[in-house]
């Protein structure tokens, strides 16, 4: 494919262009802009090849076309979107919030007739940890707090398009959950609610890590020789 | 001119022609596109990049395995082929696309005769 050669350069910096618009633009992850792109080159040579006059400027834009529209394109593939690190986020939340109704740990509860020791539930630590009131130590309750609200951003950065975002907050939740088991196992006598509670984060971690792993371009098997490509050929 | 295959039939008939199509072998998505359109005779209209959600959406429930390969150009390119469950799953869309071909063939035939 001469034609191919001569005007390599350009045509890269095309597909480049064209790469770097849709990920800024699209909700599509460098995986799958990797398979758009394959694609997109492998018919832009099949039509170079058929029509040797043909300007690779020309069968960019054809090829492209042909691809169909970025829209349509990004909202099909996440109907098609592996859900596994969805459904380990859903389990998280779920149990995240599930611990709100759980016993947590035995503390300092306000009553009527003054502080007792009774049982914490899970909404009273949480309320205690996002006001700090009732902090006891108070660096406790305010590291508390910084777990929950990284948990609560999980759900606003998720509806955001590009996940870099994910990989701090998954960092942060991961750092978290073994902040709090540690303190868990040694410092507190903590009840059923508190562990739920530091398995949402494990959980919602891992989906955030299994997110940003399916996201990022793939990381090919080298070949020496193609695949059988199929009994049509 | 004839009127091109409506989109709902395209579809329906998406999985049962992709997994047909990889029971030859190992294929990649441009190859498997320009299958289908050599199978038809062109008559199946597929918007090109609709063909890679469907391959995504049989690896998810599947029916086809992926593998990234760095192809001698030093592209990567993602081939799929056909999983055990998909044997069954194409040996079950077979079975089904003849009984609706033929009540279709036989429900013609009546009334031509």
């Amino acid at each position: 494919m001469p034609d191919v050669k001569r005007g390599k350069h350009g045509l890269d910096a095309r597909i480049d262009r064209w790469r770097r618009r849709r990920e800024r633009i699209s909700t599509l992850s460098s995986r799958e802009l990797d398979e758009l792109e394959d694609h997109l080159r492998a018919r832009i040579g099949l039509l170079l090849e058929t029509d040797p006059g043909l300007a690779p400027k020309r069968a960019f834009a054809t090829a492209r076309v042909e691809l169909g529209r970025t829209a349509a394109l990004s909202t099909e593939f996440a109907k098609s979107g592996n859900p596994r690190w969805r459904k380990l986020l859903l389990a998280g939340w779920a149990v995240y919030a599930a611990s709100f109704l759980l016993p947590v740990s035995m503390g300092q509860v306000n009553t009527a007739l003054g502080p007792e020791v009774a049982t914490l539930w899970g909404w009273q630590a949480f309320l205690g940890a996002l006001l700090l009131v009732g902090a006891d130590p108070e660096w406790l309750m305010k590291a508390s707090a910084i777990s929950n609200l990284l948990v609560l951003a999980t759900l606003l950065k998720l509806r955001g398009k590009r996940p870099p975002a994910s990989i701090w907050l998954a960092g942060g939740l991961t750092a978290a959950a073994l902040l709090n088991l540690y303190w868990g196992a040694t410092e507190f006598d903590v009840r059923v609610g508190y562990w739920a509670w530091v398995a949402s984060f494990a959980c919602i971690a891992a989906a955030l890590w299994m997110r940003a792993a399916t996201w990022a371009s793939a990381k090919p098997q080298r070949t020496a020789q193609a695949p059988n490509q199929g009994a049509f050929e | 001119m004839k009127k091109p295959v409506s989109k709902e039939l395209v579809a329906a008939s998406s999985r049962p022609m992709v997994l047909s199509i990889l029971t030859g072998g190992e294929s990649y998505g441009y190859q498997i596109l320009k299958q289908v359109k050599l199978l038809s005779g062109g008559k199946l209209e597929w918007s090109d990049g609709m063909l890679y959600p469907v391959l995504h959406r049989l690896e998810r429930d599947g029916l086809v395995a992926g593998r990234w390969v760095l192809t001698e150009e030093g592209r990567r390119r993602k081939y799929y082929r056909l999983t055990t469950r998909g044997k069954r799953q194409l040996a079950t869309d077979r079975e089904n696309w003849r009984t609706v071909h033929g009540a279709l063939e036989l429900s013609w035939g009546g009334r031509n005769a």
